[in-house]
């Protein structure tokens, strides 16, 4: 089961949607019970994974429905329809006993009714007169019947929607109005919670920037979050200050890991050796390419086992981007292999470097920002973007050196920082 | 005065912009008639678009028009939050405005709109210029947009239908070289023709390379036309020089990464700066056309892998190690 599953909300107060939405709904429900119904439908609206179906089945069970649903895997023409709001007391017989409960006790559920498909054939759709029907029964329903969907304008322009629409409360389903806002913090708060609650859970440690990273990428979409928080559950952190946790040498570790990939004629052991590993892909692509130029003897071919390590590389990168998550496995599985496409191995080279690049980085970390902002606000000054006006570095560094007043005003009027003009 | 020339001598009307004399035309009748639609400035860099447009808001609005000229940097904030609007993860605003908010403020002038100046469109994502179209319908009555690029068939097709598309060309060098004249008479340096020249031909067509090459020019002392080459001729481009021999001709994978590797480190040069500094440096070089070929191949593949989000120091190695492999086929 996916976390997303897992960790359905199951009470309201687990639930992160809008406070408003909650009290609309819930009034709603309050109003079929107490027989004072205003609208008969609602329709829920939004984007994916913001908890659509999540809020109707918490608030409606708390508030004492049992929901039939009806989603779009089962086939929902005219027919089907009408049996399962005849299953929801729409037609109701002489055996139901709601009225003596005061209310109905069914809610029934049209789970993404923008994808009800009018087509006549099974190819098209197969839904035939879907719409009208549900038009029939929320016009003559005695019992609530809440739709969800994701695309309400497209909804709207099918035929017979208009008569849905004026039976029902149409509910913006959102997390938030708006960015900026006390509610878009206190809905990230919460969603940063969930989140946290999780990882404990589950005992699974992940790095700020990975779920700051997640959320970034998907909200509002919970669902989507979740998902990518989870593919990267077997991948740990490498922070970059503990450089020194690296220094140890045991199973597992990463010289140890990195000697089997040169040396092991063991494909299999490898990749078994890099699920049990406490670093991460990324660290252990960068150790492959500080150390394989030191492995390879044939140097003239070294872009054999390079082609390997800069295809994973890529791969890797593409399951953020294209959101693919086989491609995790699949990095690893590429760059394990790297050891065997070195044409000839250095049999006496066994003293594993820490990849340069990433202390290099570690290092001028401050001084390449400083360049950075400076760009930034050059760039500002002379409209351009930060990218553009770093071709201007180089005439600061000459104005600085032979026109040292000229470059004093200058600084002042951009405020440079001591740090920023160093860095020239 | 601005100590940076290329701001200095910016002309703040349209009569002062060199080499685009259709365009300043077409944009000085806009602003007889008192009303613009979107525009489209395509073109190279250093050839005026962006003087150009705050030229004209300076023709329109006259005092206000900073109030109601709002200039964006697409390369700077690439993704939709350039459009509709950003804010960090605690939701505090980070300061940008966005072009819905900034759409959204009634104009302060006569004209009854105001400029939004996205400058480098070309660099904003599809999803961004798609948001951006909404936009644009909604608030065209009180904003006119420009959009700035190099190349108009980056804008999206949508975009480029609601918009007049103004295309600036490379500057003569003719044109660069009295103007540098120009300017170098401004500031009492002393520059013959001839070096005039030099520094037009040098910037292609481009008047902010061309600017900024004089000024650098004048801190030297020296003004002959060969010290002018020679500090165009920057330290990068000779250092892609060198990694190209030491790949392609000695074959010498440690050394060739290390240059490389220095450029990212100590220059502060992007993955994609170095695949097309070497890219400028294959180009010119005089090594046999298959070569060459093969050399390109593995460039296009290192600019792709790169631009779909590869990291640079693996895909540079790789690169690299591609340029010793064709080096040593051919020996």
């Amino acid at each position: 089961m996916t976390w997303a599953e897992k960790y359905r909300a199951t009470r309201i107060s687990e639930l992160i949607i809008s406070p408003e939405i909650l009290k609309t709904m819930v009034s709603w429900m309050n109003r079929w019970k107490s027989g004072d119904v205003a609208k008969k439908g609602m329709i829920l609206y939004g984007d994916p994974g913001t908890g659509k179906t999540t809020a109707l089945s918490v608030i409606s069970r708390e508030v004492g429905f049992q929901l039939i649903e009806m989603n779009s895997s089962d086939r929902r023409n005219a027919e089907q329809m009408k049996l399962v709001a005849k299953m929801g007391g729409l037609y109701r017989d002489l055996f139901s006993m709601d009225d003596t409960h005061g209310g109905p006790d069914k809610l029934i559920l049209v789970d993404e009714a923008d994808n009800i498909f009018e087509g006549r054939s099974t190819d098209t759709g197969g839904d035939t007169g879907g719409i009208r029907a549900l038009a029939e029964i929320v016009q003559e329903t005695h019992n609530p019947i809440a739709l969800t969907m994701n695309e309400y304008y497209d909804f709207r322009r099918k035929s017979s929607a208009q008569a849905i629409i004026e039976n029902c409360e149409v509910l913006d389903f959102r997390p938030y109005t708006r960015r900026r806002t006390r509610e878009y913090s206190a809905y990230i708060a919460r969603v940063r919670e969930r989140i946290n609650q999780i990882l404990e859970t589950e005992k699974v440690k992940l790095s700020q920037e990975a779920i700051d990273l997640a959320i970034e990428r998907n909200e509002p979409d919970l669902r989507a979050i979740l998902n990518d928080l989870e593919s990267l559950r077997h991948l740990s952190d490498a922070p970059e200050d503990d450089m020194e946790l690296w220094d140890r040498d045991s199973p597992g570790s990463v010289y140890d890991i990195i000697d089997q990939t040169f040396r092991s004629r063991n494909y299999g052991k490898i990749l078994q050796a890099l699920r049990n590993k406490d670093f991460d892909t990324d660290d252990y692509i960068m150790w492959i390419d500080q150390n394989l130029p030191d492995m390879e003897v044939e140097t003239t071919k070294i872009d054999r086992p390079f082609a390997l390590l800069a295809y994973s590389d890529w791969l890797k990168n593409q399951v953020f981007r294209k959101q693919h998550f086989a491609f995790k496995n699949l990095a690893e599985e590429v760059s394990a292999g790297v050891g065997f496409a070195v044409n000839r191995l250095n049999e006496h080279y066994f003293k594993y470097q820490f990849p340069q690049y990433i202390r290099d980085r570690a290092r001028i970390k401050g001084s390449g920002m400083g360049r950075r902002n400076v760009s930034e606000k050059v760039g500002r000054m002379v409209h351009l973007s930060t990218r553009r006006a770093g071709d201007m570095l180089w005439l600061m560094e000459m104005m600085r050196r032979h026109d040292k007043k000229g470059f004093t005003e200058l600084a002042e009027k951009l405020y440079l920082t001591p740090q920023e003009i160093s860095s020239l | 005065m601005n100590k940076i020339w290329i701001e200095k001598y910016r002309p703040g009307n349209l009569d002062g912009i060199v080499g685009q004399k259709v365009n300043v035309e077409k944009l000085r009748s806009f602003v007889r008639t008192g009303d613009l639609p979107h525009m489209i400035f395509a073109g190279p860099a250093g050839t005026g678009k962006t003087t150009a447009a705050m030229a004209m808001a300076i023709e329109l609005f006259g005092e206000s028009w900073k109030e109601n000229f709002l200039e964006l940097n697409a390369s700077n904030n690439r993704g939709i939050n350039v459009i509709r609007g950003h804010e960090d993860r605690e939701g505090r605003m980070d300061g940008m405005v966005s072009v819905k908010d900034y759409a959204r403020i009634m104009p302060s002038n006569a004209r009854g709109f105001k400029i939004i100046f996205l400058d480098e469109a070309d660099q904003l994502t599809q999803e961004a210029q798609a948001a951006l179209r909404r936009t644009m319908e909604i608030y065209s009555s009180t904003t006119r947009f420009i959009f700035s690029c190099n190349y108009s068939s980056q804008i999206i097709p949508p975009i480029q239908s609601r918009c007049v598309v103004l295309r600036f060309r490379p500057i003569s060098d003719a044109e660069v070289a009295e103007h540098i004249l120009t300017i170098a008479k401004e500031e009492s340096m002393e520059l013959s023709r001839e070096s005039a020249e030099a520094v037009a031909d040098i910037s292609g067509g481009d008047m902010r390379a061309a600017i900024n090459l004089l000024q650098a020019v004048q801190y030297s002392g020296d003004h002959s036309p060969s010290k002018i080459y020679e500090i165009a001729g920057t330290a990068e481009i000779k250092e892609f020089d060198r990694a190209l021999i030491l790949a392609l001709e000695h074959m010498d994978f440690k050394k060739a990464s290390e240059v490389v590797d220095r450029l990212v480190i100590d220059r502060g040069l992007s993955g994609i700066d170095i695949v097309r500094g070497l890219h400028a440096a294959i180009r010119k070089s005089d090594i046999e056309p298959l070569k060459k070929t093969e050399a390109f191949m593995a460039i296009a593949d290192a600019e792709f892998r790169l631009v779909e989000g590869g990291s640079d120091k693996i895909q540079l190695d790789y690169l690299v190690s591609r340029l010793v492999r064709i080096g040593s086929n051919f020996n």
